[in-house]
């Protein structure tokens, strides 16, 4: 196995486990804590709710305004 | 007697909004990076998210349900393996054999429809966690 498929594949296995973890808390709601829940929590803290948009508009500035290599 | 079922109706306000952020994702997806123009169009909503946590913060005597913390672990240990992999890929070279969050999606949003599809993505999650 090549690095590079590697490195795909670790990324592979993590964003599944998110989705079947996302799916498992959707339907065993509320006896787990969603993510949508986890969020709603932070929203209602004074500072984390400043840290969740920071989050959010870093991803957002950094994807779309310095973004690298996009219409190459 | 037989039960009658009303499929709910989507209001025109929603459509139109769903049909603005469409658009407004088309638009800014067009724009090139480093640019002022893709700057203010990533910009604005993002003004509009931090105006929207100013006002909940302002707003007092909020009551909400309690959330149950059962798994809460899970999920910090799965964004640690995201953040752990991606600092590993990140002080790793050359690129190619280690990719990080951003090169792969660089690759997606090398096309027009792929960017339009990431923005609107990220435009409807923050639209999700700001509305309240």
């Amino acid at each position: 196995m090549s690095t590079s498929t590697f490195s795909y594949t670790i990324y592979a296995v993590i964003a599944a486990s998110w989705v079947a973890w996302g799916v498992f808390t959707q339907v065993e709601r509320p006896r787990y804590a969603t993510l949508g829940g986890i969020v709603r929590r932070m929203m209602r803290h004074p500072l984390m709710r400043w840290a969740v948009w920071a989050s959010w508009a870093f991803v957002g500035w950094h994807l779309f305004v310095r973004g690298r290599g996009a219409f190459k | 007697m037989e039960a009658t079922h009303r499929a709910p109706r989507v209001s025109w306000r929603v459509v139109s909004v769903v049909a603005a952020a469409l658009v407004y994702s088309w638009i800014a997806s067009g724009l090139r990076p480093f640019t002022h123009p893709e700057a203010v169009a990533v910009g604005i909503p993002i003004v509009a998210a931090g105006i929207a946590t100013l006002r909940s913060a302002l707003r007092t005597g909020q009551t909400a349900a309690p959330e149950s913390r059962r798994g809460v672990l899970v999920w910090r240990g799965l964004l640690a393996a995201f953040l752990i992999w991606e600092l590993i890929t990140y002080r790793s070279s050359p690129r190619e054999d280690y990719p990080t969050f951003s090169s792969i999606t660089d690759t997606i949003m090398s096309t027009h429809p792929g960017r339009f599809a990431l923005f609107a993505l990220w435009l409807a999650i923050g639209y999700r966690i700001f509305r309240r």
